[in-house]
């Protein structure tokens, strides 16, 4: 098995010939990068392959096992269609940074020791970082910014946990840790920035919508999900996740209403789901493990399906706001479509592939008798089809007529739509290959009548919710704004303490300067020139006065012996009875 | 000489006449039927 090339090297090597191929040879060659690798992929028999022994340690770039696989799988997938999606784009900077992300993706997915996984982990935050740039916009380059920031933050996290975790366990390998001590909860603090759990979450929805078209679509699928497999490694069974994540499905839904940028509501629906993926892992039970993972896999591609379909949109118009758009499906029906069938897929109708995965983690909390949980899931699962499910299609493609009569995106990027709305609908229908994937066996049925009756119910007092509150006036308006959540305290916040720290050390550092450079160096200076005249007088001028001398000569004497001292040619009687009081000065100190 | 397009700045939903009544009615439904089932679930 050594003798393939490592899965991640397939991606990371292979983006450094893109810009020596032109024209369909390009195309060609980028769509062959995905298939070798998925080739590779398949040829992989379950074990560890790749070590490298680096100073003492074992770098392991290969350890494959049922659940490495789930994610290797998709992660090669959507790479494909992401690839498909972007042939059109002439950047190549874009589609190496895309290469070299999803193989920081891989290499995460398949390292079998903490420090590979670190090395692998800050690949993923530097390429996606030039997705975010490629936008070239003022915006997009201080989200860029933001975005290196907080994850350079987190993966120092990473790094601390690592070096702890090594120094008290002294081994390396990459597997159950669980949350007991430092060198864990840095470790945990790390992944959670990666998988955007709040309060640590601001840069998702602050990033992603200012990406390019195509950097959206990796962005949507790698980081988070990358983040989802570590954490079911590394913490399956921490109870603080189960709450965590029902917190995360729970918060975004109120931003998402009140988003005007369609993206931005995508990416607060991003949170949201990854949210139940934290709950599957917080529960640790082997349905949970699988609903986390089959909702992953399921993820990935309807996020994908909707950053295209609304990313196609802003290709062909130019504009991605509620209060630009509408009425569009008449000229883009078929994007409109393909939107609408992720919009489906995302709020888990039945023959969707959200309904055979999702419901597998709330079945896992009604089976743990989580009963705030449950409920909790069950309201965000209705809150994201409010916002993804419809808010997302219907003000996009219908609402009120914007009067833009956009064409069709390029054939690639309906392609690419195409094939990833099919594999929705497909594992909605036919939910099986899916299942014999995941790491546990599994003999969840989803559809039950119960399920498909409570589920339909669900989503049509979503739906009704939906229209009531537009009709009766109650729906909160889309203003052109930024609403800011938690990333408040580095964009309002931080301004806030940069101006606070200006003022008070700056304003510091100008009394000092005050003090000690102009009144206290003018004084001593003043000090060091006039002592000596004045030492020299509180001795002699009693002495003159005792022995007659008065008026203007008194004077004179006061100026000749000021002009003897300034010039250094006092007189040596003067001299030696200063050094005498001197030394009787220092004798009577001592 | 290009002329300048207003952008919009608020997309507002204005109520249409006799969905307030509705909705109200409908929440207190929904709230009664709520309750009901909350109360014989944990009583």
């Amino acid at each position: 098995m050594s003798n393939l090339i490592p899965l991640p090297a397939i991606f990371i090597i292979g983006a450094l010939f893109i810009p020596f191929w032109g024209g369909r040879l390009k195309s060609a060659y980028m769509l062959a990068l995905p298939v070798l690798a998925f080739i590779t992929l398949v040829s992989m028999p379950e074990g560890k392959y790749w070590i490298v022994n680096i100073l003492e340690y074992d770098l392991i770039f290969g350890r494959v096992d049922k659940l490495s696989m789930v994610f290797g799988y998709i992660f090669t997938i959507i790479t494909f269609i992401g690839v498909l999606f972007t042939l059109k784009v002439a950047d190549d900077m874009q589609r190496m940074a895309a290469f070299m992300y999803a193989g920081g993706a891989l290499g995460v997915t398949f390292a079998g020791d903490f420090l590979t996984l670190y090395l692998f982990w800050e690949l993923l935050a530097i390429s996606s970082t030039f997705l975010i740039l490629a936008r070239r916009t003022k915006a997009s380059q201080a989200a860029a910014f933001r975005y290196i920031l907080v994850h350079v933050f987190g993966g120092l996290c990473l790094l601390a946990g690592i070096v702890f975790y090594i120094h008290n366990s002294g081994t390396a390998e990459f597997g159950y840790i669980g949350l007991n001590g430092a060198a864990s909860y840095l470790i945990f603090i790390g992944i959670a920035l990666n998988a955007a759990i709040p309060p640590l979450h601001p840069w998702l929805q602050d990033a992603y919508p200012e990406a390019t078209v195509t950097g959206a679509v990796f962005l949507s699928a790698l980081t988070t999900k990358s983040a989802v497999y570590v954490m079911a490694r590394t913490f399956p069974g921490a109870e603080l996740l189960i709450w965590m994540g029902a917190f995360m499905t729970i918060m975004p839904i109120f931003y998402a209403v009140l988003e005007n940028d369609i993206r931005r509501v995508l990416a607060y629906s991003l949170i949201n789901q990854v949210g139940f993926m934290m709950v599957g892992i917080g529960i640790g039970t082997q349905l949970a493990i699988n609903g986390t993972v089959s909702h992953a896999f399921c993820h990935i591609l309807y996020k994908a399906l909707l950053f295209m379909s609304t990313g196609s949109v802003l290709f062909m118009t130019g504009k991605i706001r509620c209060t630009d758009l509408g009425g569009i499906y008449k000229t883009m029906p078929l994007t409109c479509l393909f939107c609408m069938i992720g919009a489906a897929s995302i709020s888990a109708f039945p023959l969707f592939s959200g309904f055979v995965s999702k419901s597998m983690i709330i079945s896992a909390a009604a089976h743990g008798k989580l009963a705030v949980i449950w409920l909790t899931l069950q309201f965000a699962s209705a809150g994201v089809f409010h916002h993804a499910g419809i808010k997302v299609p219907f003000f996009t493609f219908f609402s009120e007529d914007s009067g833009i009569r956009a064409k069709e995106p390029p054939l690639n990027m309906l392609l690419a739509m195409g094939i990833t709305a099919f594999l929705c609908i497909a594992i909605g229908i036919y939910p099986g290959p899916l299942y014999s994937i995941l790491p546990y066996p599994v003999d969840y049925v989803p559809y039950t009548g119960a399920h498909v009756i409570g589920q339909l119910q669900l989503l049509m007092f979503g739906a009704l919710a939906f229209c009531l509150l537009i009709l009766s006036g109650y729906y909160p308006a889309e203003m052109r704004a930024i609403n800011l959540d938690t990333d408040w305290f580095y964009r309002k916040g931080g301004r806030l303490f940069y101006h606070a720290m200006d003022r008070i050390f700056n304003g510091l550092n100008s009394v000092s300067d005050r003090i000690l450079a102009g009144a206290l160096a003018s004084y001593l200076g003043r000090v060091s020139k006039e002592g000596p005249v004045r030492v020299a007088l509180l001795f002699l001028a009693p002495v003159w006065v005792l022995v007659g001398i008065k008026g203007e000569k008194l004077a004179q004497k006061r100026l000749n012996i000021e002009k003897a001292i300034d010039t250094g040619t006092s007189p040596i009687g003067i001299s030696a009875a200063v050094a005498t009081i001197f030394l009787i000065v220092i004798f009577l100190l001592m | 000489m290009v002329e300048k397009k207003e952008e919009k700045m608020i997309l507002s939903h204005e109520p249409v006449p006799g969905y307030r009544r509705i909705f109200h009615i409908i929440v207190i439904i929904a709230v009664i039927y709520l309750g009901i089932i909350f109360l014989k679930a944990f009583l």
